[in-house]
């Protein structure tokens, strides 16, 4: 028989033990050694969290930075919708760089105190698009294809960025839409279209360049419904040097290059 | 229809009776041939016994159609069930009951005995009834929702029998009912099936490895050994006068083979010969040929058994002048098997085994290794060509 | 607890084990806003999300009963080579990832997919985004727990009692449905529980291969993770949610284990 007492004890060593195993986990996340002081090179780790539909173009531009600060190197980069990685932040995820595609995001991780109040930069813009796939086998043209019955249409949830800009498209335009389904973000729509299960889905511009598995019919009203892509430094970044010098290089000419060539809108 | 066998109504299932079974199975498997043949009468009870692994639990498994044969028939009432179109288990009429009385568990003990009168056809209430009825010629009134986790083993092996003979079976086959009972239990099992087998005049096959179940159940007996027939005769024929070793030791008698010498029984070798003469006129013809096999029979009980004088075995020849009326001969005591009454005394050459009482035991002070003069009356000797 | 026949330290891993169960459960309770929880868990996204997830939940593990019944009885029965075959084919999809069977179900019956051709060009049948999407993904993940746990019970109970019903002249059928399967029916009750509470809680293949529209294929799991990731700072419906999901399953557990301890009394509780 156990007796109570070392019962209790038991399941307080235990949590203990768990604990402490879990914060040291934590802590050795981002152990970045911070810059010297006396040189101007920078160094150590970049952790960046960038919407869905800025991953191939930021790819480029985390390359690019690299090369100019050797220093310094860049983790993958975790994208997804911009709401889902906002509530990882607040949840507590490490990173140093939040993008995201709508500056309402933006404000929300600025309520929640994860990013300065003035420390959001706009770079870029992007504007909704209507992808089907290559050969449009439902023929759609306009946006009132689809709302079509017999149109199987894919859009972002509500939520997310795209899926904001998709209702607000949609509202505009007064076209009474019914999606088969809400994806958490803007890559799932744009895969569901590529493989044919869609034949239509609601995604940026951005996403139907240079694919040539999908094609992008612009709807009339898209050039109203603009989303403004703020790009911020964490307050709790353990590289702010880095981070800094990274929203700057963002904002500077050869990244607006780079995002031009991807169909991003300048700001 | 055979006539009511007591007037007692209460004994009496009123059901038609058993089948007639006419068997030969052939089964190989696993480097094991069973090639038996045997044949049961309308009505009759036959014992089948033999060493364990000698293929009596498969026979009877071929017999209900539960094991397929590489051959044979199993002829129930003159037609195969067994041959090119097979009948499938349920519909022999062959019901097995095993050591394991294998109740349904998750029916009481009435549902149990309805469970093949239901499967027949018969309704739930009239299978009820039956049931119930059941319960009482088993000497189980009262514990029809009983399951059989709170029966005793002898209880549900007296629900396993009604279950069985409630389906009026053509042929009952019973492979080692009382095995797993303690003796007392068992013989009040034993009394129930003599009695109900002979009420429902059930054509049953009994595997049993008890001389004293084929004595109370079955008119004939046969044995089995590695896969084939020994010996079938009548159950005292076969006990009196076992056919094998096996037999012999079933039938707690010794069993002697020697050689057929002027109308007698003879071995040992010819400085220290063991001659055995015998009263019976069939024994006595079973000697005639001189130097044939003969094997000769005595119960232990009949040996009698005293102290040699002399220590070393002297030449004794019987009289040649008139016919010996006893055989008499000196062994010495190999080992001592202690029995209720007493004890068994083992000696060699012949093997011969002596019951004695524990007065002579002590008396005597027997011991292995001691040397004792054995004989014993012509009148208990029987003999049987090998 | 039984008396002192186990070593005493084992007391430790255990309690941990324990602990790593119930802690996070007692952390999402303590998340709940209970302010809005009443608004959360009646508002419309989470009645539908519910009753959804409970159709067709109950409407997958009718379908695994249907089937995987017999096809555990087919194991059960089968040589030792075949049922090893069977049974390790049979648990595949529960070692696999849900999302990677939910791709799967998608090329098996996606609009370019083996079946899913076929289906659209004869029948004009379109399976994802529907809510049967729902539920095949659902049996795709369940059926196994269903299978697995009955084939072993009845396996255990060996044959022996079927033969002891045929040679009393039950039939096939009759041995079936009185002997085999009341035999079997706690593996199947177990196999049912399991199944049930595997298929409302899927998540990942029917998040690839049905979807997600609220009211046709956004289950439960799906309207947590969508109100989840949306949230942003506050999880007031997600925990919601979570907290009605689990309070459900709870029930279904308890009203399960009652409905049996009702019905089949055990040897021991008779003594």
């Amino acid at each position: 028989m156990i007796v109570a007492p070392v019962r209790r004890a038991a399941a307080a060593l235990a949590l203990a033990a768990t604990a402490l195993t879990l914060a040291s986990c934590a802590t050795d996340a981002t152990d970045n050694t911070p810059p010297p002081a006396d040189t101007n090179a920078l160094t150590g780790n970049l952790t960046i969290y960038a919407a869905a539909s800025l991953r191939a173009s930021f790819d480029e531009i985390a390359t690019a930075f690299e090369a100019e600060n050797p220093g310094v190197s860049i983790e993958p980069i975790v994208s997804d919708g911009s709401s889902t990685l906002l509530t990882q932040l607040s949840e507590g995820a490490p990173a140093d760089i939040f993008a995201s595609a709508d500056a309402a995001t933006m404000t929300r991780a600025v309520d929640a105190g994860l990013i300065a109040a003035d420390g959001a930069v706009t770079f870029a813009t992007n504007s909704p698009v209507i992808a089907v796939p290559s050969g449009n086998p439902a023929h759609v043209t306009t946006l009132d294809d689809v709302a079509r019955a017999d149109v199987t249409v894919v859009v972002c949830a509500v939520q997310v960025p795209c899926g904001a800009a998709a209702q607000t498209l949609l509202a505009n335009q007064e076209v009474a839409a019914r999606p088969a389904s809400f994806e958490q973000n803007v890559t799932a729509v744009l895969t569901k279209v590529a493989a044919g299960e869609a034949d239509a889905g609601l995604v940026y511009r951005t996403d139907v360049q240079g694919r040539d598995d999908v094609e992008g019919i612009v709807p009339e009203g898209a050039e109203n419904v603009v989303n403004r892509y703020p790009i911020a430094a964490l307050t709790a970044s353990a590289n702010p040097d880095a981070a800094a010098a990274f929203v700057a290089f963002v904002t500077g000419e050869r990244a607006r290059s780079i995002l031009a060539a991807h169909g991003f809108g300048s700001p | 229809m055979s006539e009511a066998v007591s007037g007692a109504a209460m004994s009496r299932a009123p059901r038609p009776s058993g089948g007639a079974l006419d068997t030969h199975i052939v089964i190989e498997r696993h480097g094991f041939r069973l090639d038996a043949a045997l044949a049961v009468a309308p009505g009759e009870v036959v014992a089948l016994m033999g060493p364990s692994g000698a293929g009596k639990s498969t026979l009877l498994a071929a017999i209900a159609g539960l094991v397929r044969m590489r051959s044979g028939r199993v002829r129930i009432d003159g037609s195969d069930v067994a041959g090119s179109h097979p009948v499938a288990p349920h519909r022999r009429g062959v019901v097995l009951l095993g050591q394991d009385p294998r109740l349904f568990p998750h029916l009481s003990a009435a549902d149990n005995i309805a469970f093949g009168m239901r499967a027949h056809g018969l309704s739930r209430h009239a299978a009820r009834a039956e049931a119930r009825a059941w319960l009482d010629r088993v000497g189980l009134d009262g514990f029809d929702a009983r399951r059989p986790a709170e029966l005793s083993g002898g209880q549900q092996q007296r629900v396993a029998l009604a279950r069985a003979l409630a389906t009026a079976p053509r042929v009952l086959l019973l492979d080692e009912p009382l095995t797993a009972l303690d003796p007392e239990t068992a013989g009040g099992i034993r009394t129930l099936l003599a009695e109900q087998l002979r009420a429902a005049d059930a054509t049953a096959l009994v595997v049993t490895h008890d001389a004293l179940d084929a004595a109370s159940l079955a008119s004939r007996l046969v044995m089995l050994e590695r896969g084939a027939v020994t010996q079938t005769g009548t159950v005292r024929e076969v006990l009196t006068t076992p056919a094998t070793r096996f037999a012999a030791a079933v039938a707690g008698t010794n069993r002697l083979v020697g050689v057929a010498s002027r109308g007698r029984w003879t071995t040992g070798s010819e400085r220290t010969p063991v001659v055995l003469p015998t009263d019976d006129g069939p024994s006595r013809r079973a000697a005639a040929h001189d130097g044939a096999l003969l094997a000769a029979f005595v119960r232990p009980a009949d040996v009698v058994l005293e102290p040699s004088d002399a220590p070393e075995p002297r030449e004794t020849r019987p009289r040649e002048t008139s016919p010996p009326r006893t055989g008499e001969w000196y062994a010495r005591i190999v080992r001592l098997d202690h029995t209720p009454g007493g004890a068994r005394v083992h000696t060699a050459d012949p093997p011969v085994a002596v019951d004695v009482s524990a007065d002579a035991v002590a008396a005597l002070g027997l011991a292995p290794g001691m040397a004792v003069r054995l004989q014993v009356d012509a009148a208990k000797v029987r003999f049987a060509a090998v | 607890m039984t008396g002192g026949t186990l070593p005493r330290v084992l007391a430790i891993p255990a309690v941990v084990g324990l602990a790593l169960l119930v802690l996070p459960l007692v952390a999402l309770v303590t998340r709940v806003e209970w302010a809005t929880l009443a608004a959360d868990i009646t508002s419309p996204a989470a009645l539908t999300a519910l009753g959804l997830s409970l159709s067709t939940a109950l409407v997958a593990t009718l379908v695994c009963v249907v089937l995987g019944v017999p096809f555990a009885l087919v194991i059960a029965r089968s040589g030792p080579r075949t049922s090893a075959a069977l049974r390790a084919i049979v648990t595949v999809p529960l070692v696999l990832p849900p999302m990677v069977g939910g791709v799967a179900l998608l090329f098996l019956f996606g609009r370019q997919g083996m079946l899913g051709t076929l289906l659209e060009a004869w029948w004009g049948i379109r399976i994802p985004f529907t809510t049967l999407a729902v539920v095949l993904a659902q049996v795709f993940v369940a059926l196994p727990f269903l299978v697995l746990a009955l084939e072993g019970t009845v396996r255990s109970r060996g044959i022996e009692f079927e033969h002891t019903a045929a040679t009393l002249g039950a039939g096939r059928w009759r041995t079936l449905t009185q002997v085999t399967l009341p035999l079997a029916a706690p593996g199947l009750v177990a196999g049912v529980v399991l199944c049930f509470a595997r298929a409302i809680g899927e998540f990942g293949a029917t998040a690839l291969f049905a979807g997600n529209a609220p009211g046709v294929t956004q289950t439960m799991p799906l309207a947590i993770y969508t109100a989840f990731n949306g949230a942003g700072v506050s999880q007031g419906p997600a925990v919601a949610l979570s907290l009605l999901l689990l309070v459900t399953a709870v029930g279904v557990l308890l009203l399960v284990r009652g409905w049996r301890t009702d019905r089949v009394p055990t040897a021991e509780a008779r003594r």
